[in-house]
């Protein structure tokens, strides 16, 4: 049972790097492609929703699979494996964050762009001092949805033959004979899923100061 | 002197609508400029054309030395920057910045935009809040002032970033009446320092004490300039509109029947002459019979004196639903001690104040006579509508039997709109199940009691503040003596009671609550109680707790047995009071409130009652309720249901109401669940598949004297109205 713990726990640094930088870059992307997405130039703003759309309206696998295989098919050009994955995660993330986010900057009040605005502020000020820290409070259950998912999704790394903690508890449970490992598996991902939501939980406490 | 601002020829237009026509004007250094006008005649777009907020089509703004546009070409982007310096602006939401404190929200825009060090900054904030009297609250959030103060608040940020023009758009028009004396307070003194000012208004007393230049505009246009406007208006239309306030020369007491908008004001004043208070409703009854005998409407009415009129739909309208709209016709009584009303036979007579009507010392009966004459006016125009029926009910404030036994076979309609909410920009979207018990113990006497071997004490608490049972319970610094005397009696063994009794009514909150008892000597710890008591008072310092021992005892003093005695306060210590459940929205959809213990003949009554606005919590309760009343042998003498209804998101009611709002005022209608009791309840619980929302004009102080009703939100109410009634529902 150590043993299996220890062989998972191998696993469990390739799904968390992989959830850390997926969370790292399309947390900021997510902005940008909100912000793009409110963009009053339509070319912008549709190139986005266009994005959007692709990205929500196909399978998860499939963009793996297509980040892989399609630079090779194209162009002859072999991908990394993980590079591609965290292309694929990145990508997609973005974009359910982008809608996040975008829900959340438009459901802040007009009047406060525009009396940040008449005080003298500019575009970047207002989005970063007044607009932003008040979207996190807004965005933060349903942010907290998308990351907890993120961490189960992880699993579909292994699509491509990345040995993540889940397609090694898979791998056990042929060897094994036995459910266990997927038991324990799914062990590790409530108790990560845990402690994000305790994160989550602590943070809209913080936030909870004003209304 | 110098020219601060100079305006010529602006054109501003929405789609084809012209919202600014040719306005010119200038203003210079030192001078404070009042623009009024009638809602909707473009000054506040005026007013945020020159901040830069909405772009001119048209004409020439220049600000100091520098034009924002000129000749219709905006200038490049440094020049803007630099005219955005010179101006700032208040606006009527305030819009401070709620995640930083007041001092941030003050410092802020002087570190990022002025680059002033933090030293700097913060002592020209401190000077500023100084200067409006809130340096206090510095630390504080903007969620924790009141309106008045976050005006305040909003004006010190402003003038901390040192701008030639400052530009306040209606900065009391959000506020209660009570808290614009203190803005507008500020805005004289800035006036009196020569701060270069431009206020939208509607305080038109005030723009006539500080403007140095009025200006009053309509339909896009300036109708009239000068210091004069206001004394001594030569516009008819100026004249018009400032009858309303009471201000046109000459003519001290204004006539209602001249005040806009004319086709409801008449029939408010009209109902205002026919006394009605509750169950004397057959004279209002009558009046509305004949009105719609007059005008060939069908009507139905019933021997409680409820009435239905019913329009029929016009020819383009056939398609559409039936819409219902719903007030009642009476209204409550009450005068000042002075006054020598009769509510029986005299009419109310109207005053006119600036905004608003009251009446003579006495209730104005805007609750709901501000709906009927809405309603009358609806079936009086010959606007284009679908079939509209109008269901006047009677005795609301007191029994509610006109609701209760209404036919309702008589509505076909399956949206009710009521006119009761008495708050414009909120729209009632539920109201409160509220159920109502007294219980009896019976008492019985211990008659082996040798009273030498006992203490008696006495327990009171007084002077607390009650409050209704279903408004006010959240505030638990009111407190409920009750439950605090039970607090205390729970703790000590063996109690005997030997009189009990408490203020107040089934859904009022008690003031009062005493308690006389009996513990035997040997027994009885006093340092038990003495903590409880201590934490109490600290709690409740203004309000009377007294425990006192009694010394001269009364031979003959009954005292009641153990057992019914702890039947008593367990019931009383045990029940769940006070607001108890919330949604996420923050309201209160559950509320119990323990109101009255007192001996009556052989038996203790105990009143209580519960609100809610959710059945699932409001079945949990009663299952716990009904243990309680179990376990403690309490025999139910009375009950009674007055119903609520729930809310409905998903009503095309509610959506399409809220989006017209939306669209006619630039912000959202506020959705209220309200602990209170409605007719709503009635109707949702007697017809099926019925939706039912209630709105209305501003009213304050309803059920006073001192009950007012706002001009110009009647006029926006009649506005919305009279659009609602056009909505197609099954879009």
């Amino acid at each position: 049972m150590f043993n299996l713990c220890k062989i998972l726990f191998s696993g469990l640094g390739t799904t968390l790097v992989i959830f850390a930088i997926t969370l790292v870059l399309s947390i900021p992307l997510g902005i940008i492609v909100a912000i793009l997405r409110n963009s009053k130039n339509i070319i912008i703003s549709k190139i986005t929703a266009l994005y959007i759309l692709i990205i929500r309206g196909t399978p998860m696998v499939l963009q793996i699979i297509f980040v892989y295989f399609a630079p090779y098919y194209m162009f002859k050009l072999s991908m990394d494996r993980f590079i591609a994955i965290i292309i694929a995660f990145v990508v997609n993330y973005t974009a359910y964050f982008s809608e996040i986010f975008r829900s959340g900057i438009n459901s802040i009040p007009k009047g406060q762009t525009e009396a940040a605005y008449t005080l003298g502020l500019n575009k970047f000020q207002i989005y970063m001092y007044i607009i932003l820290p008040q979207v996190v409070k807004k965005i933060l259950p349903a942010t907290s949805n998308e990351v907890i998912s993120l961490v189960k999704t992880t699993s579909l790394a292994q699509i491509i033959g990345i040995s993540e903690m889940f397609s090694l508890a898979q791998k056990q449970a042929n060897y094994l004979f036995s459910i266990t490992p997927l038991l324990l598996a799914g062990a590790y991902y409530l108790v990560l899923v845990g402690i994000i939501s305790i994160i989550f939980n602590l943070t809209e406490k913080k936030l909870d100061y004003y209304n | 002197m110098k020219e601060i601002l100079k305006v010529e020829n602006v054109c501003k237009y929405y789609g084809k609508e012209k919202v600014l026509n040719d306005i010119s004007f200038s203003l210079n250094e030192g001078e404070t400029l009042c623009i009024i006008g009638p809602s909707g005649s473009g000054k506040s777009t005026l007013l945020r054309c020159i901040n830069n907020l909405e772009k001119i089509d048209n004409g020439t703004v220049k600000i100091d030395e520098n034009y924002l546009i000129k000749d219709g070409k905006y200038s490049d982007k440094e020049v803007i920057k630099k005219i955005n310096m010179n101006t700032r602006m208040v606006f009527q939401d305030f819009n401070l910045f709620p995640h930083i404190s007041v001092l941030e929200n003050i410092t802020f825009a002087q570190e990022k935009v002025l680059k002033r060090s933090k030293e700097e900054a913060k002592e020209i904030a401190i000077k500023m809040l100084k200067k409006i009297g809130l340096e206090e609250k510095k630390e504080m959030y903007p969620c924790n002032l009141s309106g008045g103060q976050k005006q305040r608040v909003a004006i010190a940020r402003c003038l901390a970033m040192d701008s030639k023009l400052l530009c306040m758009d209606e900065p009391t028009s959000a506020l209660d009446p009570e808290l614009v004396g203190e803005v507008l307070k500020v805005i004289k003194e800035l006036s009196n320092e020569n701060k270069t000012m431009i206020i939208v208004t509607h305080e038109i007393a005030f723009a006539r004490e500080v403007a140095d230049k009025i200006i009053f505009m309509d339909n896009g246009q300036i109708i009239e300039s000068g210091k004069e406007v206001i004394d001594n208006p030569k516009n008819e239309r100026t004249k018009e509109f400032l009858k309303r306030f009471n201000y046109n020369k000459g003519e001290k007491k204004m006539n209602i029947e001249n005040i806009e908008p004319k086709e409801v004001f008449k029939y408010f004043k009209q109902i205002s002459d026919i006394p009605r208070n509750s169950a004397n409703e057959k004279n209002i009854r009558d009046y509305i019979v004949e009105f719609a005998k007059k005008r060939g409407l069908s009507y139905y009415t019933d021997e409680y004196y409820n009435v239905i009129v019913t329009k029929p739909a016009d020819e383009e309208y056939k398609e559409y639903d039936t819409l219902a709209f719903q007030a009642h016709l009476d209204m409550v009584c009450e005068k000042t001690t002075t006054s020598t009303h009769d509510f029986t036979k005299d009419p109310i007579s109207l005053i006119v104040e600036e905004d608003y009507i009251r009446a003579d010392n006495t209730t104005l009966g805007a609750d709901n006579g501000a709906g009927v004459s809405l309603m009358l006016a609806l079936l009086d125009s010959n606007i284009k509508m679908p079939k509209l029926e109008c269901i006047f009910t009677v005795q609301e404030e007191t029994t509610m039997i006109g609701v209760k036994e209404i036919d309702i076979n008589k509505i076909s309609a399956k949206r009710i709109i009521s006119l009761d909410c008495g708050k414009e920009g909120k729209m009632i979207i539920s109201s409160a199940n509220c159920m109502e018990w007294y219980g009896k113990i019976n008492i019985e006497y211990d008659k082996k009691v040798q009273l030498e071997d006992y203490y008696i004490y006495n327990l009171e608490y007084s002077n607390f503040r009650g409050g209704h049972s279903g408004g006010n319970i959240a505030d638990v610094t009111r407190g409920n003596p009750i439950k605090l005397g039970a607090q205390v009696l729970n703790e000590i063994d063996k109690v005997k009671i030997i009189d009990i009794s408490s203020s107040g009514k089934v859904n009022v909150i008690p003031r009062e609550f005493k308690v006389q008892f009996a513990v035997e000597k040997n027994s009885f710890d006093v340092s038990k109680i003495e903590d409880i008591l201590l934490k109490q008072r600290e709690n409740f310092n203004n309000e009377n707790i007294v425990f006192e021992k009694v010394k001269n005892i009364d031979k003959n003093l009954k005292v009641m047995d153990s057992d019914v005695s702890e039947r008593v306060i367990k019931f009383m210590y045990d029940f769940n009071n006070g607001a108890l459940n919330f949604d996420s929205e923050k309201n209160q959809i559950l509320s119990a409130n323990l109101g009255a213990v007192n001996i009556v003949d052989n038996y203790i009554r105990i009143d209580y009652s519960l609100r809610s606005n959710n059945t699932k919590l409001k079945q949990d309760y009663l299952e716990k309720l009904k243990e309680q009343v179990k376990e403690n042998k309490l025999e139910i003498i009375w009950s009674q249901e007055l119903y609520g209804f729930e809310p409905d998101y998903n009503s095309n009611l509610v959506k399409y109401v809220s989006d017209l709002y939306k669209k006619n005022n630039n912000k959202k209608i506020e959705k209220i669940i309200t602990q209170g009791v409605l007719e709503g309840g009635f109707f949702k619980k007697r017809m099926e598949n019925v939706d039912y929302i209630a709105i209305g004009p501003n009213t304050f102080d309803v059920h006073s004297p001192r009950e007012r009703l706002s001009i110009s939100s009647m006029e926006r109410m009649w506005n919305l109205v009279k659009e609602i009634v056009q909505i197609d529902f099954n879009k």
